[in-house]
């Protein structure tokens, strides 16, 4: 695909030099996406779809525009470009808007590409994806206690990225994802509960056996029939791996070097070099490991991916940064992050559990209640009471409560974080406002 | 509305992209869905184009165009879709090879309503206005914002821009094409006073051409200062069982997420919603009227007709808190042997149709609304939402509350933020016990989430009061009283 698409950004990137254009970056797209759905030991729905696309950055000195489309012929190609152009030309001028240098691009592009193993060979058929489905749901549905398949679905993509700029880069690569979804449900009528499983991989043979998962999301929906809200108390929450990774999902949101230069986020310059987590957590964005899902040889931008310490021994190292925040807060771009995970820490997770005499152990939210301005959160929360070190039954309709900025001084983490399928471990977070009854 | 020429005068429609004529494209359709149930091919053509204003300046400047067919063939409960974004009658045949190389076949084809469609929103494809213009625009707002208020350190102004057009052609020789035009403008800002920070956000928009945009965006702005305003001052929220009073408009987002959802077709007919089986019966309050209208002028949610070349319509689904309908696309209505209601819509070519909401809203009742907050000793009144989310199989919901006020002997008192709402979505409506005499709907803001497809939707309500023991209120103030263990 390279050089057809190398080609073809040369004739655009000549076509915005006549127009008077100064600089330009295009990257390409291709996709096949197949999805088939099961319900009931039926096929549901078969999904084949494929599409292609183009976005090009023009800039006339420091004005810029952006398009994206899905030309089909020479005439719309260069009709887009066009209209880049007419865009930039229109626009003030923005300072912050730039090309990656080549400083920041990957030294060998190729051999990144080769040892990053970003695409497997597996292609299934729609056929054969329904069956893995169907796999999935039969196991769920011989859970006893499981009354019905809320759908079992089953995807697999091919996709390839290319990127050009008229500062000479040149890159591409192709990966593969593959991914099942199954939804189970437990009871009838007004008492029913419903558990939710999914997982994602970039390797085939790297999903857990089939069955498995339909039985472990069946046994679920079954635990949490009977859930039940709980008298509002303060408490400790632990976070079960299904969610402790909205936890660094709200840290990556916070240091993002664009809120960080409006002033939007709850962490701040002076934050920087200070502790805002428990001395041993550690925080690391990590897109160079071969066949995980998060790895990338260099980003939208063309800049390369690399390990980034952001959390080192509770102390905030970084924000991340794209060229155009990295220009604003006058420092080099750190680029995309991938694979952000938490380290483990020193306890199991049966050790965080059983030393808790009342508490909540959360399995899922509803709602997406967290101020990242302010860091105050506040969401709908389901899973199970702990009393004296237990589980002892489910719990739902609870809000749990508290400050972002507190909650990460209080984490604990257990030691079974799995990278690439649960990127952050079991966490016990005390103090906690739970809402409820 | 003015007269307008139709989209077919002033657009080069599919027929031309294809190089073929209605005829054929027909016969195209109709072979490729040969021995099949149900289907259609549908076609789309989307350009959006969209300016970005923050931190006094254009940020982003962008312009989009996705075009590319979906056909659908269904047979029994079991549907097959292929979809590409390349358009040609070429890669529609294959696609329907394709189709008919998993499927059994042989079955009967079953006819839909044949209707000339009534425009809800402007047919012609208008004018680009001037990219300069817009900007000017955009920093008109910007100036106008920061004019009132010296506390104001942040303005974000956005809008966007979309000229859709969509082709329906099922193997009936059902041909149905129009355009669909959608405008939105969103403001938002940042006070800051010493060491409080409160954020601000309007929008609005709908089905119209962009040039409504330039004409109504000063008092959308003024309440994006006045809602940041308030929540500059605002306190924590109170938690605990109470009453709650909702505004009129945007808050009918309950309305939606917790009892609309549980009313669409495919809910229904799957047994994972709690309405299954309860037509006839009270599922709100007698007080409570709620319908869904697809066919309403202009708005967000309004489509001449659904995705699968339904003619929308108003569906009455709650007459006084007795549920009267559900919504189907064309499945879930075969399915359950009624006809189709003309909610069957999809996000894009790329995605398969299923039964969603348009513009659903509570009807009006008798009380004003300073009668419903007079008549409340100690409650919550949820004047501007954020949004939630909500467990379909549970009914169980959470909502976030941009913007609350306590309600303190009849009087609203003070401001409170980070209120969540949590209840149940079949139990909710029972407990309205008063609805107002206000109904409004939204300002043209919803997008509503559904299996992963995202589509425009409108919600409304007048002023409603919930008794205690509708909701919980979970605030973020963090004195609750401490349980004994």
């Amino acid at each position: 695909m390279k050089n057809k698409m190398k080609n073809r950004a040369d004739k655009i990137f000549s076509l915005v030099r006549k127009n008077g254009g100064t600089a330009a970056s295009c990257s390409f797209s291709q996709e096949e996406n197949k999805e088939a759905s099961v319900r009931d030991g039926e096929v549901e729905t078969s999904h084949k779809d494929d599409s292609h696309g183009l976005t090009l950055r023009v800039w006339f000195g420091k004005r810029v525009a952006t398009v994206s489309g899905n030309p089909r012929s020479e005439d719309e190609y260069e009709r887009l470009a066009e209209r880049a152009c007419a865009m930039a030309r229109a626009n003030p001028e923005d300072p912050f808007a730039l090309l990656a240098p080549k400083e920041l691009w990957p030294e060998n592009i190729p051999e990144c590409v080769s040892f990053l193993e970003l695409a497997d060979t597996y292609s299934p058929s729609l056929a054969d994806l329904a069956e893995i489905a169907l796999k999935i749901e039969n196991a769920g549905l011989s859970v006893s206690g499981v009354s019905h398949s809320g759908g079992v679905g089953a995807e697999s993509a091919k996709s390839s990225f290319a990127l050009f700029t008229t500062e000479g880069f040149e890159g591409a690569y192709s990966e593969t994802s593959y991914g099942i979804g199954a939804s189970f449900i437990a009871g009838e009528g007004n008492a029913m509960s419903q558990w939710g499983e999914g997982e994602g991989v970039r390797f085939f043979s790297d999903f857990r056996p089939f069955e498995e998962t339909g039985k472990i999301a069946g046994e679920m929906a079954v635990a949490l029939l009977g859930a039940a809200p709980i008298p509002s108390s303060r408490m400790p929450v632990v976070f079960d791996r299904y969610v402790s990774d909205s936890i660094l999902g709200h840290l990556k949101h916070a240091i993002t070097g664009g809120l960080i230069h409006q002033k939007s986020s709850f962490l701040n310059r002076e934050t920087l070099g200070s502790r805002i987590f428990p001395f041993g957590i550690n925080i690391v964005s990590d897109p160079t490991l071969p066949k995980l899902p998060g790895s990338f040889p260099f980003d939208r931008e063309g800049i390369i991916g690399k390990r980034l310490d952001l959390v080192k021994w509770g102390v905030l190292q970084r924000f991340t940064t794209n060229l155009q925040s990295g220009a604003k807060l006058g420092v080099i771009p750190t680029g995309s992050t991938g694979n952000l995970h938490m380290e483990n820490g020193k306890v199991s997770r049966e050790e965080l559990i059983a030393g808790i005499d009342r508490g909540l152990l959360v399995m899922g939210f509803l709602g997406k209640g967290v101020n990242i301005a302010t860091g105050d959160y506040s969401r709908g929360a389901f899973g199970f009471l702990i009393e004296n070190g237990q589980i002892t039954r489910p719990v739902n309709g609870v809000t749990i409560a508290g400050n972002l900025r507190d909650m990460f001084m209080k984490i604990v983490p257990a030691n079974d974080m799995l990278l690439g399928r649960f990127n952050a471990p079991t966490l016990r977070i005390d103090g906690m406002t739970v809402a409820g009854r | 509305m003015e007269t307008q020429k139709n989209y077919a005068d002033t657009s080069e429609g599919f027929l031309r992209t294809l190089g073929v004529n209605k005829e054929s494209l027909v016969k195209v359709v109709k072979d490729a869905l040969s021995g099949a149930e149900d289907g259609e091919l549908y076609l789309q053509k989307i350009e959006v184009s969209g300016l970005v204003w923050n931190d006094g300046r254009i940020e982003s400047s962008s312009f989009y165009s996705d075009e590319g067919f979906g056909l659908r063939r269904v047979e029994g409960m079991r549907t097959g879709y292929v979809s590409s974004d390349i358009i040609s009658a070429e890669s529609i045949k294959k696609s329907g090879e394709e189709l008919r190389g998993v499927f059994a076949g042989g079955k009967t084809y079953a006819s839909a309503e044949k209707f000339s469609p009534q425009p809800l929103y402007p047919q012609e494809i208008p004018a680009e206005i001037p990219i300069e213009e817009k900007i000017a625009l955009l920093g008109k707002v910007d100036a106008y914002v920061r004019s009132q208020d010296s506390r104001v350190t942040a303005v974000s102004v956005s809008l966007s821009q979309a000229r859709e057009e969509v082709c329906i052609v099922r193997a009936d020789g059902l041909f149905l094409e129009e355009f669909r035009p959608m405008v939105r403008m969103n403001i938002s800002l940042t006070l800051v006073d010493d060491v409080k920070t409160g954020t601000g956000s309007e929008g609005f928009g709908g089905r119209e051409n962009e040039s409504r945009l330039f004409k109504d965006w000063q008092g959308y702005a003024d309440k994006a200062i006045e809602c940041a305003r308030n929540l500059l001052v605002a306190e924590n929220c109170p938690a605990g069982e109470m009453v709650v009073v909702f505004g009129p408009g945007w808050p009918a987002v309950i309305l939606h997420e917790a009892f609309g959802h549980m009313l669409e077709g495919d809910h229904i007919f799957k047994n994972t919603s709690a309405f299954v089986g309860m037509m006839g019966e009270q599922i709100a309050a007698s007080c409570v009227t709620i319908v869904d209208e697809g066919s309403i002028l202009g708005r967000r949610g309004s489509l001449s007709f659904d995705d699968e070349g339904t003619k929308t319509e108003r569906t009455v689904l709650v007459k006084d808190g007795v549920l009267a309908a559900y919504l189907h696309d064309r499945l879930s209505a075969r399915v359950l042997g009624v006809k189709p209601t003309g909610n069957g819509r999809r996000e894009s070519y790329a995605h398969i149709p299923m039964p969603r909401m348009t513009n659903t809203h509570m009807l009006g009742g008798l009380h004003s609304p300073e009668d419903i907050i007079k008549s409340v000793k100690k409650g919550l009144y949820a004047g501007n939402m954020s949004g939630g989310q909500v467990d379909i199989t549970t009914g169980k919901f959470v909502f976030e509350v941009l913007l609350a006020w306590r309600i303190e002997n009849g009087k609203l008192t003070v401001p409170v933020k980070g209120a969540m709402l949590t209840g149940s979505g079949e139990k909710v409506f029972l407990h309205v016990d008063m609805v107002g005499n206000d109904p409004a709907l939204d300002n043209g803001i919803g997008a509503c989430g559904k299996n992963g497809q995202s589509v425009p939707v409108g919600v409304g309500q007048p002023t409603i009061r919930i008794r205690a023991g509708g909701l919980i209120v979970g605030g973020t103030q963090v004195n609750v009283i401490e349980e004994m263990i």
